[in-house]
C-alpha cells in the first residue's frame, strides 16, 4: 500500500495533522496530501476535536513548496486552475473549520507552505534558523501566487510588510516573522510541539492563550506614496520581470484597499497565478531549479548527511572569526562551535582556519581553510579543502570549495553551508579561483567599456536590457576593491588606470537614468562570459556546468529569466556573436573571440 | 535509437528513485502517478540519465512539454532523451 504523506492522533480533544511526504527529505504539499487533508478535515466532528494542529515530521522543512513539476506542466492558463483545484479546496476546507486551528511550523516554510498557515487561525514556529519563511514564486520563479497569499498577507501585515516579503523576496527567521505578525508564537525548538498542544487546549477552553503574542492592527500605509515608489522600483527592473511584479502588485494594493476578502478576490489572484506560469519568463526562471538540485547531487555525489556538525574555528584569525559569526547568527539546529586552540579536539570537527595562515601546512590536510577577500595569487590547495568567499562580506551568500580532488570535508562543508541558506559549488581550480575567473569575464568588458568613452548610464541601461536586476555597484559595495582590481589586471584590463576608481563608479540600480543600450557590449558580455564557461570545463576547473550557473545566479545575479548562463549559450547563440565578432573586438581579447568561433564550431550545447 | 535508449533510461530511473517502484517498469508509468516522482526525484533523475548517456541533460524543457504531470511518462522521456542524442544542436534561441 502506498505511503500517505498525513497522518493524525487525536488527545484530549485536540487533533494533530503531521505532514510527512513520503521518500523525500523536504515536504512538498502535494495532490495526494491536498487529497487528504480534505478528507481528514470533512472527517472532523466538532463536538469532539475541539481544536486543530498542523505540523511536520521532518526536522528541516515545514513545507517547501508544491511540486513545481505542476508549474513546469502547464500549458495553458486553464490547465493551472484545473491542477491546484485539490489544494485550493483542502486549504479553503481547512480555514473554514469553526475550531481553533494552529499551524506548528519546525524547519523552512516557503510559498505554499506559507500559504497553507495563512489559513489557519494561528501560527507557532520553533526558533532556529530552519524555521525561515519566504515567498519563493516571484522570486525564485517570477510566478504570481496561487493560493491566496497576496490577498491574505496585506490584511495581516500591511501594505509594506507584505510588499517587502511577497513581492521583494525577504526571507524571515522565526523572530523577524513573529516582529511582522506573520506568525503567533515563537518558541525554542525544543518547545514547540508542547507549546502548540499547549495553545491548542487554551484556546479550546478559553478562545485564546497566554502562550500567543496579542496581534495588533497592521501598520498603516500611505498607499499612494508607496505605491510610487514600488512602480517606480518595478520600472527599474529588466522590461520583461516587469509585468509579473506589476501584477502581483496590483493585487497586494488591492487587498489592502479592502477590507473584506471574498472568493472573488482569491479568483482573481488564481487568474493573474494562471496567466504568469505560462509567460516563457517564468518557464525558463522554474528551470533553474533543476540546476540548483544538479549542482547540490554533482558536488555531494551521495556524501552522508550528517544531522549534526561540530565546528572549530582558529579565533585568532579574523575570516574564521568572520565564519562563526555568521553561522551562529543563522541558528542553524546541529550546529556547534568551539576554538580550535582548545584541546583536545572532537575527531569529527571541521577546522577552519585563515587562508595563508599556518593552517595549510600538510600536517593538517583535514582543515578547511577561509579566505573572505579576493586573492589574486594561484590558489593553495595543499593544506585541504579552501573556502572562497571574496563576495560575503558584501553580502552575498556564495562560496567556492576549492579542492583538488573530492574530499569529505569539503562535502561536509558543503552540507552545512547549504543548511545554512548558503549557495556553494565546488571546484578544482588550476590558475586561479572560478570565482575570480567569472569576475575577470563579467567585469572587464564593462571597464573596458568605460575606458573606450562609454558611459555609466549605457552601461546599466545595456544589462538591464540583458535582464540583471542587480548590477555591480549595487552588490561591489563591501567589497576591496583594490584587491579585487589585482584579481583583474591580470585578466587582461590592464592597461587601465585608476581600476579601482572605475570599479567603484560602476553603476547600480539606483541610479539608472535613460542610458542608450549598446548591443556591442551585450554581446561582449556574453562572449566574455562563454570564454569563461568554456575555458572552466575544458581545463577541469569545475567539473560540471550547473557549477558555473550557480555560481553566475549567485555572484553576478545572471538573470534568472534566462534559466542559467550554460543553458541560455547555446551554439545557436555563439554563431549569432561570432557573427559579430568585429563589433565586440575591442572589449573582449581574441581568446575571446576564438573560444566562441570553437563553440559555435563545436555543435554541443553545454545541455543537450 | 530511440528503442536502445530505454534501458538505460530504466537505470537512470531506479537510481533517481526514492519511493519502491514496480518490478517492471513500463513506458505508460507515469512519473507522477505510478512512480511517486516529486521535482526533487526529477532532479535526481537528470543527473541519473547523464551517467547513463554521458552528456548533462537540463529536463526542464521535457517537464513543460506535457500539458499534465500524469503525461509525464517514461515513454515520453524516451521520445525526449532520443531527441537529443540524435543529432540536436542548440536549443531554442
Amino acid at each position: 500500500m502506498k505511503a500517505q504523506p498525513l497522518s493524525t492522533e487525536t488527545s484530549d480533544g485536540v487533533l494533530t495533522i503531521t505532514l510527512d511526504t513520503p521518500a523525500c527529505p523536504v515536504n512538498i504539499f502535494t495532490h495526494e496530501a491536498a487529497v487528504q487533508l480534505l478528507g481528514i478535515v470533512g472527517g472532523i466532528d466538532t463536538r469532539r476535536t475541539r481544536a486543530v494542529i498542523f505540523r511536520s515530521a521532518k526536522p528541516h522543512s515545514f513545507v517547501n513548496g508544491a511540486s513545481l513539476m505542476l508549474a513546469s506542466a502547464v500549458g495553458k492558463p486553464e490547465d493551472l486552475t484545473r491542477l491546484t483545484a485539490p489544494i485550493r479546496q483542502a486549504y479553503r476546507a481547512l480555514g473554514d473549520l469553526p475550531i481553533p486551528t494552529i499551524e506548528a511550523i519546525r524547519g523552512s516554510c516557503y510559498g505554499c507552505g506559507v500559504e497553507l498557515a495563512l489559513r489557519c487561525k494561528f501560527r507557532v514556529a520553533g526558533d532556529s534558523y530552519d524555521a525561515h519563511f519566504y515567498m519563493t514564486e516571484i522570486a525564485d520563479y517570477l510566478l504570481v501566487p496561487t493560493f491566496g497569499s497576496t490577498q491574505y498577507l496585506p490584511r495581516m501585515l500591511g501594505l509594506e510588510s507584505a510588499t517587502n516579503f511577497l513581492l521583494w523576496g525577504e526571507r524571515w527567521p522565526a523572530r523577524r516573522a513573529l516582529e511582522h505578525g506573520l506568525i503567533d508564537g515563537c518558541f525554542s525548538d525544543g518547545e514547540l510541539d508542547a507549546a502548540a498542544q499547549q495553545v491548542a487546549r487554551d484556546l479550546a477552553r478559553d478562545g485564546t492563550s497566554p502562550l500567543l503574542r496579542v496581534r495588533g492592527a497592521p501598520a498603516r500605509s500611505d498607499v499612494e506614496a508607496f505605491g510610487k515608489r514600488t512602480r517606480e522600483r518595478i520600472d527599474r527592473l529588466p522590461p520583461e520581470y516587469r509585468g509579473v511584479y506589476a501584477t502581483c502588485y496590483a493585487l497586494i494594493e488591492r487587498a489592502v484597499l479592502k477590507d473584506t476578502l471574498d472568493a472573488e478576490d482569491l479568483e482573481a489572484e488564481v487568474q493573474a497565478s494562471a496567466r504568469s506560469v505560462v509567460a516563457p519568463i517564468s518557464k525558463a526562471s522554474v528551470g533553474f531549479f533543476f540546476v540548483r538540485q544538479l549542482n547540490e547531487q554533482v558536488s555531494l555525489r551521495g556524501a552522508p548527511a550528517p544531522s549534526t556538525f561540530h565546528v572549530r574555528c582558529d579565533m585568532s584569525a579574523e575570516a574564521p572569526r568572520y565564519f562563526r559569526a555568521e553561522l551562529e547568527g543563522r541558528r542553524i539546529r546541529g550546529l556547534t562551535f568551539d576554538d580550535l586552540a582548545a584541546r583536545p579536539g572532537s575527531p569529527d570537527a571541521l577546522e577552519v582556519r585563515a587562508y595563508g595562515s599556518a593552517g595549510l601546512e600538510s600536517s593538517s590536510a583535514r582543515s578547511l581553510a577561509i579566505c573572505d577577500t579576493p586573492e589574486p595569487a594561484a590558489p593553495d590547495l595543499g593544506g585541504g579543502p579552501v573556502l572562497y568567499a571574496p563576495a560575503w562580506r558584501g553580502g552575498a551568500a556564495f562560496v567556492e570549495i576549492a579542492y583538488p580532488e573530492p574530499a569529505a570535508d569539503g562535502q561536509r562543508a558543503f552540507r552545512l553551508l547549504a543548511r545554512a541558506g548558503i549557495h556553494s559549488i565546488t571546484t578544482r581550480p588550476k590558475n586561479t579561483f572560478v570565482t575570480n575567473a567569472l569576475l575577470r569575464a563579467y567585469l572587464t568588458p564593462q571597464v573596458a567599456f568605460l575606458a573606450a568613452g562609454g558611459t555609466r548610464w549605457d552601461l546599466a541601461a545595456t544589462l538591464l536590457d540583458l535582464g540583471f536586476t542587480r548590477l555591480p555597484g549595487d552588490w561591489l559595495v563591501g567589497w576591496d576593491l583594490d584587491r579585487l582590481a589585482l584579481v583583474l589586471d591580470r585578466g587582461g584590463a590592464r592597461g587601465v588606470t585608476g581600476l579601482p576608481t572605475t570599479l567603484a563608479s560602476l553603476p547600480s540600480t539606483r541610479e539608472l537614468e535613460g542610458g542608450t543600450v549598446s548591443p556591442s557590449l551585450e554581446n561582449a558580455v556574453l562572449a566574455s562570459l562563454l570564454a569563461f564557461a568554456r575555458a572552466a570545463l575544458r581545463e577541469g576547473s569545475v567539473v560540471h556546468p550547473c557549477a558555473i550557473d550557480v555560481a553566475a545566479r549567485e555572484l553576478i545575479d545572471f538573470p534568472l529569466g534566462k534559466t542559467s548562463l550554460c543553458r541560455y549559450l547555446t551554439v545557436t547563440r555563439a554563431r549569432r556573436l561570432g557573427d559579430q565578432a568585429s563589433s565586440i573586438a575591442s572589449l573582449v581579447g581574441v581568446h575571446v573571440l576564438d573560444s566562441v568561433q570553437q563553440y559555435a564550431d563545436g555543435k554541443r550545447d553545454f545541455y543537450r | 535509437m530511440v528503442g536502445e535508449c530505454l534501458p538505460r533510461i530504466v537505470n537512470a530511473v531506479r537510481g533517481a528513485a526514492s519511493a519502491p517502484l514496480p518490478v517492471e517498469l513500463r513506458e505508460e508509468h507515469s512519473f507522477v502517478l505510478d512512480l511517486g516522482f516529486d521535482s526533487l526525484a526529477m532532479a535526481r533523475l537528470g543527473l541519473a540519465l547523464e551517467d547513463q548517456f554521458g552528456f548533462p541533460i537540463l529536463l526542464d524543457s521535457w517537464l513543460s512539454s506535457q500539458s499534465d504531470p500524469s503525461a509525464l511518462t517514461i515513454g515520453s522521456l524516451r521520445v525526449f532523451v532520443a531527441s537529443r542524442i540524435e543529432g540536436h544542436e542548440g536549443a531554442a534561441a
